[in-house]
Order: C-alpha cells, then structure tokens, then sequence
C-alpha cells in the first residue's frame, strides 16, 4: 500500500514539475514577446552615442559598414559613416519621418519621407502580423557592447526555420545586436554595437539639416508611401497587374504603389508575413532589369530563364512574361522567390 | 555581229570616244548595219551639239523641240529596260553600287541603334533600394538604427514619384 502512494507521489511530483517546466517556458517566451515589444518604443526614450558596425553576406562577397550614430530622444538620429572608405564621411540625419542622405562627394542631399515610419498604429499592426506568424523564444543572458542584454530568437511557425535573433539591452530595452538567417540556417546579415553610451548630452546642432554650400537636394525614395487605394495605383499604372498565387505561409498582400523609376512607371506589391517582405515590381514597358556590375546569377523556372542575386538577407530575382517585366525582392530565399515568381505568372 | 541596238549610254560613250577599242569598234560596226541606231546616234549628236551651243549663249530655258526631242529620249530608254539593266552592272555603276550596298551593311544597324531609342531599363539597384526603404520603416528594423545599408545606392539612383 506504501508501495503504491509512493508511486502515486512520483508520478503527481513529475507532473508538478513538467507543468512548472512548462509554465516557466511560456513565461520566459512571454518575457521574450514582451521585451520585443518594449524595444519598439525604447529609442523613443533612450538617448545614446555608440558605433555600430553591420555585415552583410552575399552571395558574391560580405558587404560591411562601420558608422557612430548619435540619438537623441525621441527622434532625432545622426548616422556618420566611418568605413568603407567609399562611404568615409557620409552622413544621414533623421529626424521623425525624414532621413537627410548627405553625399559628401557628390555634393548632394537625398531627402526621403515615409510617415509610417512614426506611426505608432502601423508598427503595432506588424508586431501583431509578426507574433501570428512567428515565436519569440528566450534563449539566454548574454553580454553585448558591455551591457547584459537579453537573447531572444524568433522562429516561423511554420517552418520550424530561425529567422532572426535580437541581443536587447535588459536596462534601456534597445536592440543592440540582431542577426538575420536564411532558410538554410546561414547568417544573411550581421548588426551589432561594438560600443554604446547612453547620455543625454548631445548637442542639438548635430543634426543640423541645413545643407553646406553648393549642395543639390533630390527627393529620394518617398515613392515608398503606399497608395490609398490599391485599385487606383493599379489604374494609373494602365495594365491588368499579376499577382502572386502562392506565397509562404503567414504572408499578406500590404500595400501597393506606383513608383516611378527614371520616368518608366512601374507598380509595386507590398507582401510581409510582419518580419520579413517581399515587393513585386510590375512594368509594361519593356523595361528589363539593367544589373550593371552586379554580376547576377541565371536559374530558370517554368520554362521561364530569370536572373537574381543575393544581398544580405535579401534575394533580387528577375524575369519578363506577357510583355511585363517582373522584379521580386524579399528577405526570402531564391528558392522561396522562385516559387512565388512561378505563381505569378499565369 | 550582235542583233541588239546600241543603248543611249553606250551612243553617248561612243560619241565622246570614251568606249575601249573593242567597243568602240563593235559600236562602229552595228552602227554600219543599223539604220535605227545611226538615227539614234545622229539625234544624240544634234542634241549634244545643241546643248553646246546653247549653253555658249547661256540659254537656260530650251527650245520647245529639245524639250520634246529629250522626253522622246526618255521615253526610248525607259522602254529599253532590259539594256538599263545591264547597264547598270557596268564597273563604272556596279562598283559604287556595291561599295554603298557594304558600307550600309556595317553602318546601318548602328544607326538604326544611334537613331532609335535604347531600349528603357530600370537598374537592379532601385529594386534593392525601394525594397530596403520599404523594410527601413517596418518595426523591427525603425527600432535599429541600421536602415542604411544602401546609403550610396539610394544617392546614385535619382528616384522620385
């Protein structure tokens, strides 16, 4: 009789344990999705002098940048670029929704606005569309830049696959290193601070906009703003647009705009699954992609030979049909892109 | 002794003496035989002499027979095709003829590529660029201060709405 309460307590003692186990796991994961969404709103609240250095691996070569940012809280960042030697001096100043792109060599100042990227709404909609699709899982206490930061991984429901892991500052809550993978596991792309400060004295006249004597200004890519109305941009671009029958799972359609691109007009379809996008450009005007010194790649798909290169955690495939030029960019893949580039097409 | 006429072009040669020895003495001898070419011939040197001496006189407007003698000139070589042709394969035509024919050969697709537009195409970098843009502003890239990768590709592309 001993014999079986004892038995009775194990099995009751393993379940307690599996149970607290299990409650730990969710609230570690819960920590994790909370910490995600704190990191949205910690620049906002957070003013910081570092040096930021970011790797991107391509498909041809790793593509690395070394820049000291300056961040005043709420909205007001300077980015000046250190290395490559091409970029040395360059600097970018953004301040709410405008980035002011000043090209030192060129003499030039590239002015972009994107009102989403201030727009509290909009960055939640993602979140919620990223959680749906994707799980934040706790994974450890590291030491980033000297700062204890929190090592979150996100993983697609789906496929089981890594996508992403984010290094969060357990104090300020700001993202200090991230790291993007491929559906193969490999890393694309490579962010992190090698130092950060966090102060509050930094001088406003830092990002100054004013541009220095005998600059031009050009407006830069404000074209990103979505249209409207979806229909309408498919009316003003004056053909029966083409859209993609399959995608991965977890993908919506976003937006679409028409964007003009050295006068050729050409729409463009915005699919994010709230982690990672995909933009189909359309064209009918016999605009082929011109990939200059790029050195693309051939593969071929339903009868169809297309050209693609990868940059980073994004893959650039192209190919025409029915007198229409299509470009996918995504952070997919070119397997993935293919795939959907074969549901385009009818 | 050939049965064909003499062709305007050959009578005009013959009179200025400009045919090869050869010629010059099978011309003679079909014109021994022919009465319609020695016509022929006799209008052409009417005609030439004519001419002399109307241009000596700087006479720029001619006389209402010459018009009529020179249509009717006309008028014969247009119905004698077939020698037009065959003049026309003399070294004196053929040769500038095939030299145009070659040069247009080699020159002519690049004109056609200097005068037609070049065909419209969209860099691969303003697909990277806008794409990056549209990622710049998704949340888990705003809250990382590392929307600038394309930095330089942005600048060399003048992209506007």
């Amino acid at each position: 009789m001993s014999f079986v309460k004892t038995g009775l307590a194990l099995v009751a003692l393993i379940i307690c344990r599996a149970a607290a186990s299990a409650a730990d796991a969710q609230t570690a994961d819960s920590r994790a999705a909370l910490l995600l969404r704190e990191s949205i709103d910690a620049p906002k609240t957070t003013s910081y002098i570092g040096q930021l250095q970011t790797v991107r691996f391509a498909s041809n070569g790793a593509w690395a940048t070394l820049a000291r940012i300056e961040h005043k809280a709420p909205s007001l960042t300077r980015r000046w670029f250190l290395a490559p030697e091409a970029l040395y001096g360059d600097y970018i100043v953004t301040r709410g929704a405008k980035t002011y792109r000043f090209n030192m060599k060129r003499a030039r100042i590239v002015v972009s606005n994107d009102p989403r990227a201030e727009d509290a709404v909009f960055a939640s909609d993602r979140l919620d569309l990223m959680f749906r699709n994707y799980r934040p899982l706790f994974d450890d206490i590291e030491s980033t830049a000297n700062h204890p930061t929190s090592s979150i991984l996100l993983i697609n429901k789906y496929t089981g696959e890594r996508a992403m892991r984010l290094w969060i500052d357990n104090r300020t809550r700001l993202v200090l290193r991230k790291e993007e993978f491929r559906g193969n596991g490999s890393v694309a792309s490579q962010t992190r601070f090698e130092a950060i400060r966090y102060t509050n004295n930094i001088p406003d006249d830092i990002f100054a906009i004013e541009p220095p004597a005998g600059f031009t200004r050009t407006e830069g890519l404000s074209a990103s703003v979505p249209a409207p109305n979806l229909d309408d941009a498919i009316r003003e671009a004056g053909f029966r647009p083409y859209m993609p029958k399959d995608l991965p799972q977890g993908f919506v359609l976003a937006d679409g705009n028409l964007m003009s691109a050295k006068s050729i007009k050409t729409l463009r379809l915005t699919y994010t699954d709230g982690l990672r996008t995909v933009s189909l450009f359309e064209n009918n005007k016999g605009a082929a992609a011109n990939f200059g010194d790029l050195h693309p790649r051939i593969t071929r798909f339903e009868g169809h030979e297309a050209r693609y290169i990868e940059d980073g955690s994004t893959t650039l495939l192209t190919w025409n049909e029915h007198d229409l030029h299509f470009a996918l960019a995504g952070d997919l893949g070119r397997e993935e892109l293919q795939q959907i580039a074969a549901s385009v097409v009818p | 002794m050939t049965t064909s006429h003499l062709t305007p072009e050959v009578l005009a040669d013959y009179l200025r003496g400009e045919l090869a020895p050869a010629e010059d003495a099978l011309a003679l001898a079909h014109l021994d035989a022919c009465s319609a070419c020695r016509l022929d011939l006799e209008n052409e040197t009417a005609l030439t002499d004519y001419l002399r001496r109307a241009a000596a006189q700087e006479t720029f407007d001619l006389p209402a027979e010459v018009k009529s003698a020179v249509r009717q000139k006309l008028r014969a070589a247009r119905s004698r095709s077939f020698p037009s042709l065959l003049v026309a394969l003399r070294p004196a035509f053929a040769l500038p003829i095939a030299a145009a024919i070659l040069i247009g050969t080699f020159t002519f697709p690049s004109l056609i590529r200097t005068i037609q537009p070049a065909r419209p195409t969209i860099d691969a970098t303003f697909y990277l660029d806008a794409h990056a843009a549209q990622q710049a502003i998704e949340p888990l890239s705003e809250h990382n201060p590392m929307r600038t990768a394309y930095t330089e590709r942005i600048d060399a592309n003048d992209v506007v709405r």
